[in-house]
């Protein structure tokens, strides 16, 4: 029993959570109206997921938000971070406040942001994008931190070019911290989405659960929150396994 | 001797903001010829090396390294540095290869020459190893097998064995001088370790602390090959005394200089 691997560990902990979420509803601790049996939202997802409907105004609308405020968060996030970094006074600024950023409540900016771009895409994007940067800039900052000194002599030793250094000494060392930031900010834009979404939106898998809510249809919300947290978790493992295979094993140069 | 020299320092000065750390620092190396700084933490060994690489600039004096002054980093002197220098997401033989490549020279070629080089630091068969997967000693061999491909007529070491461990640190500088002994390049070594400067040099420098300056230079005139055989012997050890008298005042002094220590 002990000799379990941890897979085996885990498949067995998700069976287990299962098999009480299948019998709280049927035995009638929980009453039906608030929460279904398990196997009722695996049919309901299985079911969402071939729907036509559910990938045109659900799954798509939300991976396509996702996946720009992702790529305007790594590329402000590299850029402001090597700016913040570079210029000391800037630095010396607004590094102490860097880490307190989280725990602002970015959200409440949403009225803000759909007073400036109306409903739709748009301030859900910005907003993602806005809450998913600075983890980009704190990390890749660390990881300038980390690249020492000495290569900076060395390359000089070489008459490398400013460029050339940039991006063959300078980037490389940076980029383990960089690409941490980058899985959070993945996370980040995908958490956000969601989240902005749920509140107020005409798209998207947020929206979707959101309208099954309202409607009373347990089977579809439960459904469309099983799909979610699936593509998440999904989401998640896939990046950990690319920053780990990106990550100084292979010649990132 | 100056006739011949390949590494001339003339009356180098240096100060940090109104500090002296050299003054009036003059030498000169000849070809092949292996020299060695020595002196107390802060003395200034390290900038003096430094501006010798063409990597800082004196306030005043002069450095002319075969006929032609130095003004800046020179593509023939190749330098070790303290710390590991080896970039850690290239394989062994992709960091030796860097000097080649920043040079534009093509892979195949690059590539030769690095694998060259890694054999003659005695790595053949580490190639593909990441600089993490190697020990402190076998890194800075890479660093001096990098060295060792632009073909230098001049090798500049700043105690590149400082973080290894005394037993390794001498085999290693031992394995060095075997390699740099089969080119005619000349070499400064700064060190803090007399027995390292002695086991290896033709010279030993010896410098004084603030203002860095030489205040004595012994000549090492060992019979035969420098080798293990060495450690531990009378030769060795008359030239170890010999150089640490001078040394010894001066390390008091720059023990004074670092102010008591606190509780």
């Amino acid at each position: 029993m002990l000799a379990l691997r941890a897979w085996q560990w885990t498949l067995l902990l998700l069976a287990l959570a299962a098999l009480v979420l299948e019998i709280l509803p049927r035995v009638g601790v929980v009453s039906r109206a608030t929460l279904l049996p398990f196997s009722e939202m695996v049919v309901a997802a299985v079911q969402l997921l071939l729907r036509p409907d559910f990938y045109t105004d659900g799954v798509l609308p939300s991976l396509l938000a996702i996946l720009i405020a992702f790529a305007i968060a790594a590329v402000a996030g590299v850029a402001i971070g090597y700016l913040i970094w570079r210029v000391r006074p800037l630095r010396q600024a607004i590094d102490p406040y860097l880490t307190a950023y989280y725990a602002l409540p970015i959200f409440a900016l949403y009225p803000a942001l759909i007073a400036i771009w109306g409903q739709g895409a748009g301030p859900i994007t910005a907003l993602a994008a806005l809450f998913a940067v600075v983890a980009v800039i704190t990390n890749a900052m660390n990881g300038f931190d980390s690249a020492p000194p000495i290569i900076g002599k060395l390359a000089r030793s070489m008459q490398v070019p400013e460029r050339t250094y940039f991006l063959k000494f300078f980037l490389p060392y940076a980029m383990p911290y960089i690409l941490i930031g980058l899985r959070l900010a993945f996370l980040y834009s995908l958490l956000s989405v969601l989240a902005a979404e749920f509140l107020l939106s005409s798209a998207g898998l947020g929206h979707f659960i959101q309208i099954a809510y309202v409607r009373f249809d347990m089977a579809e919300m439960y459904g469309a929150i099983l799909v979610v947290f699936g593509l998440a978790i999904l989401a998640e493992r896939l990046i950990t396994l690319a920053v780990r295979k990106l990550t100084w094993v292979g010649d990132l140069t | 001797m100056v006739e011949t020299a390949r590494v001339i320092v003339d009356r180098l000065g240096k100060s940090y903001g109104g500090m002296p750390v050299l003054e009036d620092v003059s030498f000169s190396i000849g070809a092949g010829e292996f020299v060695s700084l020595v002196g107390p933490s802060g003395c200034g060994k390290s900038t003096a090396l430094e501006i010798v690489g063409g990597l800082n600039s004196p306030d005043s004096g002069r450095i002319e390294i075969a006929g032609s002054p130095i003004t800046g980093p020179r593509s023939q002197t190749g330098i070790i540095f303290q710390e590991a220098s080896t970039l850690p997401w290239r394989t062994a033989l992709n960091n030796v290869a860097l000097a080649l490549e920043m040079r534009g020279v093509g892979k195949a070629e690059r590539h030769e020459a690095a694998r060259r080089a890694l054999a003659a630091v005695g790595l053949s068969g580490f190639e593909r190893h990441y600089p993490s997967q190697l020990s402190g000693g076998m890194r800075q061999r890479v660093a001096l097998a990098r060295a060792l491909t632009v073909e230098p007529d001049v090798i500049l070491a700043d105690e590149p064995f400082g973080a290894l461990d005394e037993q390794t640190r001498l085999v290693v500088a031992l394995e060095l001088l075997s390699v740099v002994e089969r080119t005619t390049a000349s070499v400064l070594f700064v060190t803090h370790s007399i027995q390292e400067a002695v086991l290896l040099s033709d010279r030993v420098l010896i410098m004084g602390v603030r203002p860095g300056r030489i205040i004595d230079e012994v000549r090492i005139d060992i019979e035969g090959p420098r080798g293990p055989h060495l450690i531990g012997s009378r030769e060795l050890s008359e030239y170890t005394d010999r150089i640490w008298q001078p040394l010894r005042a001066e390390a008091q002094k720059a023990l004074e200089m670092q102010g008591p220590a606190r509780p």
